[in-house]
């Protein structure tokens, strides 16, 4: 492929080789109309935050991830609704049901429990429909006996059946 | 490669060790129970003449149900038990005969569940009754994942209906 000559200069755009100089009092007006939209953005995002810790049962968490949760990276969602002053999520230790003291098929609304008395504690495994299986260690003396949270009530019974 | 003396050495061991849970997972697909043990007997048949090695314990139990659900799938085919067979009154009094490793609180759950269409019955009655996760029951069953998790589902909801409505 040979060298094609450009003969004249015609259509060919002239550029200045000069530096775009930007006016000072320009450039900090823009400097400061960033800093505030992203000021803005920020408190926009925390308000949301807020709102959804209170109203919904799930909630993006920056926490180091805890054995038996889903997860604790920011952005990640964490099952907040098994959780109580009474449930610490542990490790999942896969328990068959011939190891368990109390067992709870759920087919109806998707989910097994398998539940063993450890001393003061009830260990208790979830697993879900979807998958999901979680652990948690439950402290039975924190749990009132009026209790509607599934795996504090769930627990109690472990406690009842065994004792 | 395990040889074929070694296995049939087992064969005491291995009945003792999956009988009982192969005589569940064959009843809930006839629900009756001389034609769930005649399925169990002959899956641990063709797993004594099966000559293709069998890996760990685990390739050994998916094995065993992959085949007694195949057998009972073959006999609920067959032109006679469609023609002789009338499970359905028999039913209630026959659940009782499935003896769990645990207590059921519920009957009649596990009744509705057994009425289920063969496709949602199995996931339903493996993840459920024998604590089987998704991923064993997806191996067990030759299907994805993604299709157990469809099945539970809709399994789920055909229960509901049959516990409400009274119909599959």
């Amino acid at each position: 492929m040979g060298i094609q000559e450009v003969k004249g200069n015609e259509g060919v755009q002239e550029y200045s080789n000069k530096r775009h100089i930007v006016q000072p009092d320009r450039f900090q007006e823009s400097l400061i109309q960033n800093l505030e939209s992203h000021r803005q953005q920020n408190t926009e995002t925390a308000e949301t935050g807020h709102k959804a810790s209170k109203t919904g049962s799930t909630r993006k968490s920056d926490e180091v991830p805890a054995a038996g949760m889903l997860g604790g990276r920011s952005g990640v969602r964490v099952n907040e609704a098994a959780r109580s002053e009474a449930v610490q999520p542990a490790e999942v230790r896969h328990m068959s049901y011939e190891e368990s003291d109390n067992i709870e098929i759920a087919v109806t609304e998707g989910y097994t429990l398998k539940g063993k008395l450890e001393g003061t504690q009830v260990y208790v495994e979830a697993k879900y429909e979807d998958g999901r299986t979680e652990a948690y260690q439950v402290e039975t003396a924190r749990v009132s006996g009026q209790t509607q949270h599934m795996i504090e009530r769930f627990a109690l019974q472990t406690t009842l059946q065994k004792g | 490669m395990e040889h074929k003396f070694e296995r049939e050495k087992r064969w005491g061991d291995l009945a003792g060790e999956y009988q009982t849970m192969l005589y569940r997972i064959a009843f809930s697909n006839l629900k009756n129970r001389a034609d769930a043990e005649d399925a169990v007997q002959e899956a641990f048949l063709r797993y004594m003449k099966d000559e293709k090695p069998i890996q760990n314990k685990e390739h050994e139990r998916a094995w065993l149900i992959r085949t007694t659900v195949h057998i009972c799938t073959d006999i609920l085919k067959s032109g006679w038990r469609r023609k002789t067979v009338a499970y359905e009154d028999a039913l209630t009094a026959e659940t009782r005969s499935v003896y769990l490793p645990y207590q059921l609180k519920d009957d009649k759950t596990l009744e509705a569940v057994l009425k289920l269409p063969v496709l949602y019955r199995n996931p339903i009655y493996l993840f459920y009754y024998e604590d089987y996760s998704i991923q064993e029951i997806a191996g067990v069953l030759n299907e994805k994942e993604g299709t157990i998790k469809t099945r539970l589902r809709r399994g789920r909801e055909e229960v509901k209906k049959i516990l409400t409505e009274g119909r599959p």
